[in-house]
C-alpha cells in the first residue's frame, strides 16, 4: 500500500496491515518510553499545532508525542482569535506560511471539512486533529488500539456507544474501524435528539453490521464488552436549557460499572464532565486513562510514520 | 484447491467471557484456529462430558535444563513437555535459576536453542542478579529476592533496588521473600517458621514500590499470604501494572494438613501457610485479584526430597487441578479459562515468535490451534506411575481429582492425555 501523506479521515486507516504496523510501532514506543530508551528519530523536525478551537489535551498529546521523538513544536492554541485569522487571513494562507516553518501540521478546526481543504494545499503532511462534527482520526485509531490491547481484537465484539452520538466526532471516526471486526454488534444508546446521523446509520446497514438503537443504557450493561461514553458538549446546544435537560441522562457510577462483565472496559475520550463518576476510576474496567496514554503512543507512531 | 488438513472439534467451548456449544477448525499446516462456528455433528474427537478450553499456560516452571545439563537428572525440556501435555498445558514459561543462568543475550539464546525439543512452546525468563544488565531482546525477567535454589538472589533490599534501577520499564516477575527476615528466622524449628508470612508481606511492599518507581510491568510469583493480597489489591486500584500468580499447592494444602509423613514432600518456598491464607487465596483467584494459576513446577528427585530440598512437581496435575476448583470451589468454566488460559496468554503474547498467530488464550480465529479438553466425568487418581515428569513423583499421589485431561491439542496435533 502506498504511504499516506496526510491523515485526514479514518477511511484512510482501514487497511489492517497499516494498522498493525502502527500498533506494533506504538507498542514499541511505549516500551522504549517506559525504559527511557526512546531514540530521537525526528530530531530537528518541527510540528506546528494549529488549533482554531481549544482542545488543550489533544494539543498537549500531539506536542508531547513530537517532543518525545526528539522534534520541536510550534503552537497556536487560539488560532481563531489570536492569530491573523482574527484579521481575516484565510486558513489557506495560514497553511502556506506555516508549512514553510514546520515539517508537519496538526490542525484542529471548528468546521467539518477544514482539514481536507487544508491538506489539498499543504506541502507538508497534515494531520486532522478534529474538524467540527466531522472526524478525529488519530483519536479513533487510539481507541481501536486500546480495544485491541485490552480485549485482544475479538470477533463478535459487543460495543455500546453511549451519549451524544449526533455531534460526537470521536464516535463518527471510530465507527468505520469498528465495522472491520467480524461479527461486531453495536448498541447505539442516546437521547432521541442526539441520535447517530443518518449517513452513519446507512454506513452500518451497508456494511451489514448488527446494531440496535435505544435511549436506555439498561439492556447494554450486561452484554457489552466495551462501553464508550461521550461527553454531552454544552457548546453544541442552542440554549443552556436544552443542555441542562439532557446532560445527566447517561451517567456511569460504581453501581453500573460493577454490573458490567468482568473484562468489559469503559472508554471515554476525556475530558469528562459528569458522565463517569470519579468513584469508577479505581474500577479495573475503567480504561479511559490508559486510553489517553495510548493516544500519545499512537500519535508518536503516526508522526514517525509520516516523517521518518 | 487446498489440500491442507483440518482438525475439527465440536462441543462445549469455554472462553474467559463466554461459554457456548460450537465447532473449532484448526488448520494443521499453520497450526492456527481457522474457524469457530456452530455445531454440525461432525467432530474429529469425542468430547462428551468435556469442556473445550483454550490451551492452558503455566507461567512458572523450572524445567531444569541448561547448556551444562547438570540438572537434567531431575527434568529436561522433553520430559517437562511430556508432563505439560499430560497436564493439559500447551505453553510454559521457564525460570532462569539454572547453573548456567540466562542473564545476557548470548546465554539466553543458547538456552532457547535447547527448548526446540519441547513440544509445548517455552517462553524463557532472563535472570536478574546483582551484576546483570537488561538484554537487547525484549524478554520477561525474574528477580529472586531472597536465597532459594540457585545463585540469582539478593542479600538486601538496597542491593535489589540497585540492580532493578537498570531494568526500568521491563517486565519483571518477583519471588517475594525478604532476605533479611529469612536470615533472622533461620534457626526456627520448622521450614514454615523459618520462612514466615512477614517475609512475603515485607517483600511485597518492596516489590510494589519498585514496580511503581521504575515503571515496571510487575508480576508477583507463587503468592501465598492473605494479608499481602490486600496490598496487591490497593496497588492494582492505583493503576500499577502488576499481576499475581498462585500455585496449586498453596490453593490445595495448608499447614494444618502437614504431618510427619508428608512434611518433607510438601516443603517448598514460599512454604504452606495457614487455612485462612488458603481460603483468601482461593477467593482472590475467583474474583480476579490473583491472575494466574502457575505451578512453580520444581522437580527434585525422591532422594533429594528426603534430604529436605524445597520444591514440588506439578505440571502433570495442572488440568485435573482445574477440575478440583470447579467441583470443590464452584469455579465456572469461564473462571478457569481466565486464570489458566486467557491471562497467561496475555502475559506471553508480546514475547512469542512469529508463527503462533495472535498467540494463546482464546478460542478465536487467528489464535494458536492449541486446546485443553477437560473431562469432568472421569476422575484422575494420581499415582507415581502415571506422572511423566522425570523426577517421577507427585505431591498429589493417593489423591483422586474429580476430573481429568482427555486431550491436549498442540497446534492442531492431538495428544491423548492418558
Ligand atoms: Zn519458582
Amino acid at each position: 500500500m502506498q504511504k499516506l501523506k496526510h491523515i485526514i479521515s479514518t477511511t484512510q486507516l482501514l487497511n489492517r496491515k497499516l494498522q498493525e504496523h502502527l500498533f506494533v510501532s506504538a507498542a514499541q514506543m511505549e516500551r522504549d518510553d517506559a525504559q527511557r530508551t526512546l531514540s530521537r528519530p525526528l530530531s530537528g523536525r518541527i510540528l506546528a499545532t494549529i488549533f482554531y478551537e481549544p482542545s488543550t489535551r489533544t494539543r498537549l498529546s500531539f506536542e508531547a508525542a513530537m517532543q518525545k521523538l526528539g522534534g520541536g513544536v510550534l503552537t497556536a492554541e487560539n488560532a481563531r482569535d489570536s492569530s491573523s485569522a482574527a484579521k481575516g487571513e484565510s486558513i489557506a494562507d495560514a497553511i502556506r506560511v506555516i508549512s514553510g516553518y514546520a515539517d508537519v501540521i496538526a490542525l484542529r478546526h471548528y468546521e467539518e471539512g477544514a482539514a481536507k481543504a487544508a491538506a489539498k494545499i499543504s506541502p507538508v503532511p497534515l494531520i486532522n486533529a478534529g474538524d467540527g462534527i466531522g472526524e478525529h482520526p488519530t483519536q479513533a485509531l487510539a481507541d481501536i488500539y486500546t480495544i485491541e490491547k485490552e480485549l485482544g481484537g475479538r470477533d463478535g465484539l459487543r460495543v455500546a456507544l453511549v451519549g451524544d452520538l449526533l455531534y460526537g466526532r470521536t464516535i463518527h471516526s471510530l465507527l468505520p474501524l469498528l465495522c472491520l471486526y467480524p461479527g461486531v454488534q453495536i448498541d447505539l444508546v442516546s437521547p432521541a435528539q442526539l441520535r447517530l446521523p443518518a449517513k452513519y446509520i446507512q454506513h452500518l446497514e451497508r456494511q451489514g453490521v448488527h446494531f440496535r438503537e435505544s435511549d436506555k443504557l439498561g439492556a447494554s450493561i450486561k452484554s457489552a464488552d466495551v462501553i464508550y461514553i461521550t461527553r454531552v458538549q454544552k457548546e453544541r446546544f442552542a440554549s443552556p436549557q436544552e443542555y441542562e435537560a439532557i446532560k445527566d441522562v447517561y451517567v456511569i457510577d460504581s453501581k453500573i460499572a460493577d454490573k458490567l462483565k468482568k473484562h468489559a472496559i469503559i472508554m471515554h475520550a476525556l475530558p469528562r464532565v459528569n458522565e463517569i463518576a470519579p468513584e469508577v476510576d479505581s474500577n479495573s474496567r475503567a480504561a479511559y486513562f490508559r486510553q489517553a496514554k495510548n493516544a500519545l503512543y499512537i500519535r508518536m507512531a503516526l508522526l514517525n510514520y509520516l516523517l521518518a | 484447491m487446498s489440500l491442507a488438513k483440518k482438525l475439527r472439534v465440536e462441543g462445549r467451548i469455554a472462553n474467559y467471557d463466554r461459554e457456548f456449544e460450537g465447532a473449532i477448525e484448526i488448520d494443521t499446516a499453520t497450526g492456527l484456529i481457522e474457524y469457530v462456528g456452530p455445531i454440525e455433528g461432525r467432530s474429529d474427537l469425542p468430547t462428551d462430558g468435556c469442556i473445550i478450553f483454550p490451551g492452558f499456560g503455566d507461567l512458572h516452571i523450572h524445567a531444569r535444563e541448561d547448556v551444562s545439563g547438570s540438572q537434567c537428572y531431575k527434568e529436561d525440556f522433553v520430559t517437562n513437555s511430556n508432563a505439560a501435555i499430560h497436564g493439559g498445558v500447551v505453553h510454559v514459561a521457564d525460570m532462569p535459576n539454572n547453573p548456567v543462568a540466562p542473564i545476557d543475550d548470548e546465554k539466553y539464546a543458547a538456552k532457547e536453542l535447547l527448548t526446540q525439543k519441547s513440544a509445548v512452546h517455552v517462553t524463557l525468563y532472563a535472570g536478574i542478579g546483582p551484576q546483570t544488565q537488561p538484554l537487547k531482546r525484549h524478554v520477561p525477567y525474574k528477580a529472586f529476592m531472597g536465597p532459594s535454589v540457585g545463585d540469582l538472589f539478593f542479600r538486601s533490599q538496597e542491593q535489589l533496588e540497585t540492580a532493578i534501577a537498570n531494568y526500568r520499564g521491563r517486565n519483571v516477575s518477583f519471588h517475594c521473600e525478604d532476605p533479611e527476615i529469612l536470615e533472622a528466622n533461620k534457626n526456627a524449628p520448622t521450614h514454615e517458621q523459618r520462612r514466615p508470612a512477614s517475609a512475603e508481606i515485607t517483600a511485597t511492599e518492596f516489590a510494589l514500590y519498585l514496580i511503581e518507581k521504575y515503571e515496571l510491568i510487575g508480576k508477583l510469583c507463587h503468592y501465598s499470604t492473605g494479608d499481602g493480597l490486600k496490598k496487591i489489591s490497593a496497588a492494582k486500584a492505583r493503576g500499577l501494572r502488576v499481576t499475581c500468580e498462585a500455585t496449586p499447592h498453596h490453593l490445595f494444602f495448608d499447614d494444618s494438613m502437614l504431618t510427619e509423613q508428608n512434611r518433607l514432600w510438601l516443603q517448598m518456598n514460599p512454604p504452606l501457610r495457614g487455612p485462612k491464607d488458603r481460603i483468601a487465596l482461593i477467593a482472590a483467584l475467583k474474583n480476579g485479584l490473583v491472575d494466574y494459576i502457575a505451578t512453580d513446577h520444581a522437580p527434585h528427585t525422591i532422594e533429594e526430597k528426603l534430604k529436605g530440598i524445597s520444591g514440588v512437581p506439578l505440571l502433570d496435575t495442572y488440568g485435573s487441578f482445574a477440575t478440583w476448583l470447579m467441583t470443590e470451589h464452584n469455579f465456572t468454566a469461564r473462571d478457569i479459562a481466565r486464570v489458566c488460559a486467557y491471562n497467561p496468554g496475555l502475559f506471553v503474547r508480546e514475547f512469542l515468535p512469529a508463527g503462533l498467530g495472535k498467540g494463546f488464550g482464546l478460542i478465536e480465529p487467528g489464535y494458536a490451534g492449541s486446546l485443553t479438553i477437560l473431562d469432568l466425568n472421569t476422575p484422575y487418581a494420581v499415582t507415581r506411575e502415571s506422572v511423566r515428569t522425570k523426577c517421577a513423583w507427585s505431591p498429589f499421589e493417593g489423591y483422586t481429582f474429580p476430573g481429568s485431561v482427555r486431550y491436549t491439542v498442540l497446534n492442531g496435533n492431538v495428544h491423548q492425555a492418558s
